[in-house]
């Protein structure tokens, strides 16, 4: 039987159509050239200690591909095909992702300086979580350790919020996408916070937590985004770009929510200081209604010693004037008397002084009024003469 | 849809009771400490105090949480 003769093009689609029944395939290799063209086209080299393989990729479906560089040890998952115009085969790479620990952590570091530099780590941007979350999103996988601890804790803390449950597998293949699509299906509710968790595991397992498509989906949500990944010592990306970290997912669970009985604790000391302010202040007000009830019987009794010495004052006084006013009086009266006295003429008589009237009875002021008979009063009687010579002085 | 319209309504309500019943409490608490209290107007306020004390405990000691699974676009595709 002879063989076929394809054209170049039949022989390239030919392969092309085997290679796919392969489906995708993982490749381990250190990579010892890598290209980046226009910052769109990754074109890679990645060898073993016998053989070498070329790598094709579009940088923006590979996520984190600025974190590899030469010498990297990493695994490749695409499909192999050979590029029907220059029969080139190379792998199409769907994702590369660091292998072991050593290329994992140089992975991070690199993508965490990347990252930091674009500021998506900057404190300043942080939010912080409501006080009273009650409407709560979780991503984590169904029924995992990490599910089960988070739903626990916060039943144990505190109850009545509404927990919004997207699961998603947190390791493998499918992580990072469904963990992105679960972010953004969240925020299309009006959520408090959603919390981000899984429990521990090797640097491979927690792969999802520092992948760059994860951080800037968390980076990009309207919610606050809390963490809790892997135990305690474990930091992933994803950690350092949410508002809040939690060390594990009981711990996020702490975070999020007050312990009731610490809040039912609060409320009672607020109703106690409520009430011992409102004595106090009971007591305050009614001391100073005692204190104003002092004051005013210490005034009124002050008032009443100061108008009884007013009045005595008063009395005091007006006596005092009103003697001196009849001394006044009298000494005047003693002065009339005196004068009076003076005038009346039995006094004047008592000096010596007498009266003389004419028989007319006609006072006698001088020799012409005489006449013939004079009638001349004395003190004790009087003296009836005849006048013999008058004479003027 | 209607469904989540109808819970985010309900939601708002009993979110800004919690938060903001804690707020006017811890407000009422500062009044009464810092102030010199007027007492005709302060034990109607002191009852309001007590009031929100009391409905805070009861909400506080609810035990369950409710869980809602949600299921994003591409996980269902």
């Amino acid at each position: 039987m002879q063989n076929p003769i394809f054209s170049v093009s039949e022989f390239n689609e030919m392969l092309n159509f085997h290679l796919a029944q392969l489906g995708e395939v993982v490749v381990e290799g250190e990579i010892s050239r890598i290209d980046v063209s226009r910052g769109q086209w990754l074109f890679i080299t990645i060898k073993d200690e016998y053989a070498a393989v070329d790598v094709f990729g579009v940088a923006f479906q590979l996520s984190g591909w600025r974190a590899l560089e030469e010498g990297m040890k990493v695994h490749v998952y695409g499909v192999a095909s050979i590029h029907q115009r220059s029969g080139k085969f190379s792998i199409r790479a769907e994702r590369i992702v660091p292998a072991g620990e050593g290329a994992m952590k140089i992975a991070f570091e690199r993508l965490r300086s990347q990252l930091e530099k674009e500021g998506i780590f900057d404190i300043s941007r942080k939010r912080e979580t409501p006080r009273f979350p009650q409407h709560i999103g979780l991503v984590t996988a169904k029924g995992s350790q990490a599910y089960n601890d988070f739903i626990k804790v916060l039943k144990h803390r505190m109850g009545g919020m509404h927990i919004y449950f997207s699961a998603v597998s947190v390791q493998g293949v499918d992580a990072v996408d469904a963990i992105c699509a679960a972010l953004v299906e969240l925020n299309k509710r009006d959520l408090d916070v959603i919390i981000v968790c899984r429990g521990g595991g090797s640097m491979e397992d927690l792969a999802a937590f520092n992948d760059e498509k994860v951080v800037r989906a968390i980076f990009a949500s309207r919610a606050p985004v809390m963490t809790g990944v892997g135990h305690e010592g474990d930091v992933t990306l994803a950690d350092m770009v949410a508002d809040v970290r939690a060390s594990t997912p009981s711990n996020a669970a702490e975070l999020l929510v007050q312990e009731r009985a610490a809040l039912i604790q609060e409320v009672d000391s607020y109703c106690e200081q409520l009430y011992r302010t409102i004595c106090q202040q009971i007591i305050k007000k009614s001391h100073h209604v005692e204190y104003a009830q002092t004051i005013l019987a210490h005034k009124l009794q002050q008032t009443i010693i100061h108008m009884h010495q007013t009045i005595e004052l008063f009395l005091k006084i007006s006596n005092s004037m009103y003697r001196q006013k009849i001394r006044e009086k009298m000494g005047n009266i003693e002065q009339l008397e005196r004068l009076l006295t003076s005038f009346d003429p039995a006094h004047v008589l008592k000096r010596g002084f007498t009266i003389t009237r004419n028989e007319l009875g006609q006072l006698v002021r001088s020799i012409s009024s005489a006449g013939s008979q004079l009638q001349t009063i004395v003190t004790d009687g009087t003296i009836y003469s005849h006048v013999h010579h008058t004479k003027k002085n | 849809m209607v469904q989540y319209t109808h819970m985010s309504t309900t939601r708002k309500k009993t979110d800004a009771s919690l938060a903001k019943a804690f707020e006017e409490l811890e407000k009422i608490v500062a009044e009464f400490e810092t102030g010199d209290i007027d007492l005709e107007k302060g034990i109607p306020r002191f009852k309001q105090g007590l009031e929100l004390a009391a409905g805070l405990k009861k909400r506080l000691r609810e035990l369950e949480n409710e869980i809602e699974e949600i299921r994003s676009r591409s996980i269902e595709e």
